[in-house]
């Protein structure tokens, strides 16, 4: 298994197509970088612009390279999924397309262990995807912003909230949101590998994925209250984004913020165990397909 | 010798259409075993059954003396194959290729044993370029190397010659004799052309809308005993008695110009100059073995009804 998985990502490496994705996250970040090295205080005076009044604050400051950071993040961590679609997607109806699925089903390997090195050989190009992000996106953002406390902008409710997150206190929440995105993207990564089962070319199942993806995304985005409690909470979507919880800072009964707190601890537990779940179960409906499928190809 | 494959009544749906319908045959360790069919007769259903890419609707397959069913790894381990198309990674070269699949089979062959087996498909010095740059034949070859590398005890070719020019066929049919006599090989070779069997099998198995039509070795199933004679001639009464009077049956009579019976190949020279003498004027004459014949009926029913 270990020698199979070495060979599927020799082979994903040697694919031009590969690159894409990286290219795109650069492209992306150097874009938000430059766009707030050069204007940045205009962003901050929109986003503050209902609350200049009641305090103070050195815009200059705000935006540090943690802030760009969370901003880019926010932005990015829609469009990655079909950046991971693209690869996960064409894991077997890729191989089918080019007829290699049949040679390889020649040779003395299960379909289950396919499956499995398919699905560690996504997983990995998820984790790659995601260390690059945090390296251009955080790394350096830091480099060329530099370090402050941080600003967190939230709608809660019907209010809008700024919490503020001392500089100390910032860089294992990166680490863990980057984690949980990690498990979030997997997700993605299986539902585009499932798909892949069914097809005999790449571009079936990357859009079926995408397309889940994006109508999960705007059903979870309705604030319509059967809605909220009868099919939100089924959707992998509304999970997606629950690394930001690892920003919302605990606060004591006096509602001072705790240091090296989270807000709701329980509630991304409950997020990161649904998207294990889905994992799990799609994975799984992939082997068994798979394993009763016909190779006609 | 004890057969290697047994295939005992296998069959197989697809929705309505039957693919396969209780098809059984046996092959032998060191055959080149034929297998014969015109396009869609079953052959490519029968070798995916076989290499357990399709799963059959019912009957047995053993190979080794292994259940396919539940041995499928141990006989895939000794077992290379190419199916239809030789495809492989485009974007990856020929040795890159083979050093893959060599390790999808099991096994890590040091560069020397990958470069001596490029070196016998005739690919040596091509090894670092892409397969996208190949042609159809040297696709062909680098199969044949992917099939062979791990050293296997029977290799599976399914339509080997498709889509090559008379070079690459000639080339691939003599690496097949190769790797069959100088390597001991059992091989199972599928075909829609007859001659191409009869070039390289010793023995074959006909199927025909996913029936076995017939099994046996190809010298006594082409029997020269057995070939069919075609003769035009303008004076078909004259030949007609000619011949009868040989003690020949008059198989059938084609518009009043052909004549068609059984012949052996040998007997054919002594009845041309028998005609001859009598003055009767040959046209044609064309002898095929009545099993080609056969076939040919199969695959064009107008023609050789």
């Amino acid at each position: 298994m270990v020698e199979l998985l070495r060979i599927e990502l020799f082979k994903i490496w040697k694919r031009p197509r590969t690159y894409i994705a990286f290219a795109a996250i650069t492209a992306i970040v150097l874009i938000f970088q430059f766009a707030f090295k050069a204007d940045g205080i205009s962003y901050m005076n929109l986003l503050l612009q209902n609350v200049q009044d009641s305090f103070e604050l050195n815009k200059i400051k705000a935006i540090n390279g943690y802030f760009m950071c969370y901003i880019i993040l926010n932005t990015l961590l829609i469009q990655v999924p079909i950046l991971v679609a693209l690869i996960a997607g064409d894991a077997i109806s890729g191989e089918a397309n080019m007829g290699t699925l049949r040679l390889m089903l020649t040779k003395p390997v299960s379909r289950t262990e396919i499956i499995l090195v398919k699905f560690l050989a996504s997983f990995i190009f998820t984790l790659l995807l995601l260390l690059w992000m945090a390296v251009t996106a955080l790394y350096l953002s830091l480099l060329i912003f530099g370090v402050d406390d941080m600003l967190i902008f939230r709608v809660k409710g019907d209010e809008s909230q700024i919490m503020q997150i001392t500089k100390d206190d910032i860089m294992w929440r990166y680490y863990a949101a980057f984690g949980y995105a990690a498990i979030a993207l997997t997700v993605i990564a299986a539902l585009s590998l499932f798909f892949s089962v069914f097809a005999e070319n790449s571009i079936g199942p990357i859009v079926a994925a995408v397309c889940i993806v994006i109508v999960c995304t705007v059903i979870s985005n309705i604030d319509v209250p059967v809605i909220e409690q009868h099919v939100k909470p089924y959707l992998f979507t509304s999970y997606l984004v629950g690394w930001k919880g690892f920003f919302y800072i605990g606060t004591d009964p006096s509602n001072i913020p705790i240091k090296g707190s989270i807000e709701n601890w329980a509630s991304i537990r409950n997020s990161l165990l649904i998207l294990l779940a889905h994992i799990v179960i799609l994975v799984g409906a992939s082997a068994w397909f798979f394993n009763r499928k016909d190779i006609l190809s | 010798m004890p057969a290697i494959v047994e295939v005992q009544h296998l069959s197989k749906k697809f929705g309505t259409f039957t693919a396969l319908d209780d098809i059984s045959f046996s092959v032998n360790e060191g055959d080149v075993y034929g297998f014969l069919g015109q396009n869609g007769a079953g052959k490519s259903t029968t070798i995916r059954c076989m290499m357990s890419l399709i799963k059959p609707g019912s009957g047995s397959i053993r190979i080794f003396g292994l259940d396919l069913a539940t041995s499928r790894k141990k006989i895939l381990s000794q077992t290379g194959a190419i199916i239809e198309r030789p495809d492989m990674y485009k974007y990856l070269s020929a040795f890159e290729n083979l050093s893959i699949f060599a390790r999808m089979s099991g096994i890590k062959p040091s560069r020397e044993k990958l470069l001596q087996m490029l070196t016998f498909v005739g690919l040596r010095n091509r090894e670092s370029d892409k397969v996208k740059t190949y042609s159809q034949g040297m696709k062909q070859r680098l199969g044949i190397a992917i099939s062979l590398i791990h050293d296997p005890r029977l290799v599976i070719f399914d339509e080997p010659a498709n889509g090559l020019d008379p070079q690459g066929i000639s080339d691939i049919r003599h690496l097949i004799l190769r790797m069959s006599r100088e390597q001991g090989k059992t091989v199972i070779l599928s075909s829609h052309l007859l001659s191409e069997i009869e070039m390289m099998a010793n023995r074959m198995i006909i199927i025909d809308k996913g029936k076995k039509i017939v099994e046996g070795e190809v010298a006594k199933l082409l029997d020269p005993a057995r070939s069919l004679v075609k003769l035009q001639t303008p004076e078909t009464e004259r030949a007609h008695s000619f011949i009868t009077g040989k003690g020949i049956r008059i198989s059938e009579s084609i518009n009043g110009e052909y004549l068609q019976f059984e012949l052996n190949r040998n007997d054919i020279p002594a009845l041309v100059g028998g005609l001859c003498q009598e003055g009767i004027p040959i046209r044609d004459i064309h002898a095929m073995h009545s099993l080609e014949h056969y076939f040919l009926s199969l695959t064009n029913p107008a023609a050789h009804g």
